[in-house]
């Protein structure tokens, strides 16, 4: 499917991406129980990065049909500046879930690191905690 | 040879396993005579017979390694978390995320062997989007990823204390350059004296 820059997506739209509790994808602080996502979380194999925009969908939404998964946000523009000039923002006409946004472009493990760095959990939305090797 | 082998296992200090141990590692292809290769899916700790539930690290293709010596502990919680990553389905990240790629999970197991006297923390052992292994450290400010890509080549990422990263991948002499990057996450850009 061909991607389309969105220009109408401004650098103070903020967007949130699922967070799986599976694949070790979550680490545990022992100190402060707090989770931290893994960089492998802002990675796509097909280099297209599934957001949603938090204007158009609730948590709730995002995460229906999810149990257990968390959820982080972050603003467009501190993505662009993360990941540089080599990436879009496509919205995803063909979904009928709204506000579904894609990020379209190469993201090295580099890019994804500072990618995680500018993430934060929404409020109320870390994921749930398994027992480890779940 | 074929099917499951039982792995004899006597522990040593909390952080290491004492000698007596034979395990079963995996050597790439190019370096030994193929062989089936074996399960590790029982263990004996001490006296006490205790399966080790859920590992099994069986392939049928290529080589593999039995080697008696020290062995740090997170390699065997790294195996026990690879096989954890074995049984994830397809999409299971909700995004498309593929099963764990056999291809990497073998290169992970040939990292442990490389690495087994190694004193590390345990890393998050992670699963990518394209089935990939990526272990994961974090500690003294540092962190180091380590992603073992699709079997073929490593990447890695370095995050220095003032937060900066430096990036790269790797595709020869892996068991020297993954020693140096281990050696750096722990004692920092000069290697200890020895």
């Amino acid at each position: 499917m061909d991607r389309h820059d969105d220009p109408t997506i401004n650098g103070d739209m903020v967007l949130l991406r699922r967070i799986p509790p599976y694949g070790d994808r979550v680490q545990w602080d022992d100190r402060t129980g707090e989770p931290t996502p893994s960089s492998q979380n802002f990675k796509d194999r097909n280099n297209e990065l599934s957001t949603f925009l938090a204007a158009e969908i609730t948590a709730d939404a995002a995460l229906a049909g999810h149990d257990g998964f968390g959820l982080v946000q972050f603003t467009a523009g501190r993505v662009r500046e993360a990941l540089g000039s080599g990436i879009i923002f496509c919205r995803d006409t063909s979904d009928p879930t709204p506000g579904h946004v894609i990020i379209c472009g190469k993201v090295t493990d580099g890019m994804a690191r500072r990618f995680r760095s500018i993430a934060s959990w929404v409020p109320g939305r870390w994921p749930a905690r398994l027992r480890p090797e779940a | 040879m074929a099917g499951s082998v039982p792995v004899m296992i006597t522990t040593g200090s909390r952080t290491s396993v004492a000698a007596s141990l034979l395990l079963l590692l995996f050597a790439m292809p190019n370096q030994l005579p193929e062989f089936d290769r074996p399960s590790l899916d029982e263990v004996v700790v001490g006296d006490q017979f205790e399966p080790l539930k859920g590992i099994q690290l069986s392939t049928t293709t290529g080589g593999f390694l039995t080697q008696t010596a020290s062995v740090a502990a997170w390699v065997f919680e790294v195996a026990k978390k690879l096989d954890a990553l074995g049984k994830l389905r397809p999409d299971w990240d909700s995004h498309g995320g593929l099963s764990l790629n056999q291809k990497s999970r073998d290169l992970t197991l040939n990292m442990l062997g490389w690495l087994a006297s190694e004193e590390l923390p345990t890393p998050a052992v992670v699963l990518g989007s394209a089935g990939n292994v990526c272990l994961e450290w974090r500690a003294k400010g540092r962190e180091l990823e380590v992603d073992l890509g699709d079997g073929e080549k490593i990447a890695f990422v370095k995050v220095f204390p003032d937060g900066s990263i430096e990036e790269g991948e790797r595709q020869t002499n892996l068991p020297t350059e993954l020693r140096g990057l281990t050696s750096w996450f722990m004692h920092g850009e000069l290697p200890p004296a020895r």
